[in-house]
């Protein structure tokens, strides 16, 4: 039973408590991110209706304190698994657009993929009694998993062409820019630089090939495996770890997740209320 | 629902969740995209849609740049002071990570609007820029929050130290590079 319905309540709650974490990472320097003594320049965008709603934090800072604390109590809330939980998780998307687009520069590229991924995820509903969503739940889970894939072959096609990269030197670059790398380990970076190379072609390796090797079922549990190490090391190594949890965003839409209908074949219980 | 209602809305939202994964595929790779295509792709993933995955393994930067300041009040300058250390920020803050961002736009403008004439280094281009008036904007605000006396002029300057290339010895050069003063109104 909990095998069965926990995947996608699993992937729903790890999105809206990551955007609940990132909001509360955030919390101390608020005040300079979005506030009235917010350190950002600002300056005209564009007029149109969607510009003016999306950046209406960025032009209007009083509202802040609003966005800010709504942004956390929705993203909570979107983590429960409930027919009405679309409500919540569309206001943590629409509140995360706000407070993304007024200090874009705060965060890094995870934010805008951990919102991308809320906006598909906002309408899944495990469990559900009506059977069309269980539909768009499949539907909604291949999207999150299309998501992740662009995001890959983006990274592989500009890796690829990217002297930097095919030269085996970006990461030998990135460890040398002080913000970058993690300060415990500033004084060992001598230490590290003969991994660079390694580490650098590796994960070129792994973006290209992830295109390509994830759709053969006896390939994923490697890649699933293989990304959870590169979570892990570079959770060690890089100072900005909500982009390292993000990556597990990319992973957990690939793990294991047995359908419905396969569930009714093999005559398992597909629904919490059909367990005796 | 009927059944064939209900297969008709599995195509309708099975339709928009491919156009949506399309667009924003298209959107990931707009710089490459002919001309034709790339407003379409723009203007569907910017800015609900934003996929800067370009940004991410783009060009690193071959040196680590800092952006420095001092100032002037009642005729004595200050010595110099990262931008972001100054106010008790570490290298791994959000205020590092805003201030990098703004050192990124000025490498831009040192790289293409950064000229000699009459043998001295002309600045009007650069203070001229956006980004100019972001890290004066930056420091001066960040001065205001934590209720600092307000300088009568202020200096940047970019510090910047060269990362060696891999094949060579691993030794640092360190430079500056110094904007010219600016008087507060």
């Amino acid at each position: 039973m909990f095998r069965t319905q926990s995947r996608t309540q699993i992937l729903c709650a790890f999105i809206y408590g990551w955007l609940a974490l990132q909001s509360l990472v955030l919390f101390f320097d608020k005040d300079i991110l979005w506030g009235l003594s917010n350190v950002f320049f600002r300056f005209g965008q564009s007029d149109r209706f969607v510009e003016n709603a999306v950046l209406r934090l960025y032009y209007q800072a009083e509202i802040f304190p609003l966005v800010y604390y709504g942004n956390i109590v929705t993203a909570v809330l979107g983590m429960l698994n409930h027919r009405w939980s679309f409500l919540p998780r569309l206001l943590a998307w629409a509140s995360g657009m706000l407070l993304y687009s007024a200090a874009s520069a705060a965060y890094g590229w995870s934010m805008p993929l951990m919102l991308n991924m809320a906006l598909i995820a906002a309408f899944i509903h495990d469990d559900s009694p009506i059977h069309w969503r269980n539909s768009l739940n499949s539907i909604l889970l291949w999207t999150l998993r299309l998501q992740g894939v662009i995001f890959f072959l983006a990274m592989a096609a500009f890796q690829w062409g990217a002297s930097q990269w095919t030269s085996g030197t970006a990461l030998y670059y990135q460890w040398h820019l002080d913000y970058s790398l993690r300060g415990s380990l500033h004084a060992m970076r001598e230490l590290l630089l003969p991994w660079a190379r390694m580490l650098t072609y590796a994960w070129m390796l792994y973006c290209s090939s992830f295109l390509l090797l994830i759709w053969i079922k006896g390939c994923r549990r490697m890649l699933i495996g293989a990304g959870l190490g590169f979570t892990l090391v570079y959770g060690l190594l890089w100072s900005n770890g909500m982009n390292v949890i993000a990556l597990l965003a990319l992973l957990l839409p690939w793990m294991h997740w047995p359908t419905q209908n396969k569930l009714e074949r093999n005559g398992e219980p597909t629904s919490i209320k059909e367990v005796p | 629902m009927k059944p064939t209602s209900k297969k008709l809305l599995i195509i309708v939202l099975t339709a928009i969740a491919f156009m949506h994964v399309v667009m924003i595929g298209l959107g990931s790779f707009s710089a490459q995209l002919p001309m034709w295509l790339k407003p379409v792709a723009i203007d569907y993933t910017y800015p609900l849609f934003p996929q800067p995955w370009q940004t991410v393994t783009s060009h690193i930067p071959t040196s680590d740049a800092q952006l420095e300041f001092r100032s002037n009040a009642h005729g004595s300058w200050s010595e110099w002071q990262d931008a972001s250390a100054a106010f008790d920020y570490n290298n791994n803050s959000v205020a590092e990570r805003i201030e990098q961002g703004i050192n990124e736009e000025l490498r831009w403008q040192i790289l293409n609007n950064l000229y000699v004439e009459g043998g001295r280094q002309q600045f009007d281009h650069i203070v001229e820029s956006s980004s100019y008036s972001k890290a004066l904007y930056y420091v001066l605000r960040l001065h205001r929050y934590y209720e600092k006396p307000m300088p009568d002029t202020l200096q940047l300057r970019m510090a910047l130290r060269f990362t060696p290339e891999p094949e060579n010895a691993y030794t640092f050069q360190r430079t500056f590079l110094e904007f010219p003063k600016y008087t507060l109104p």
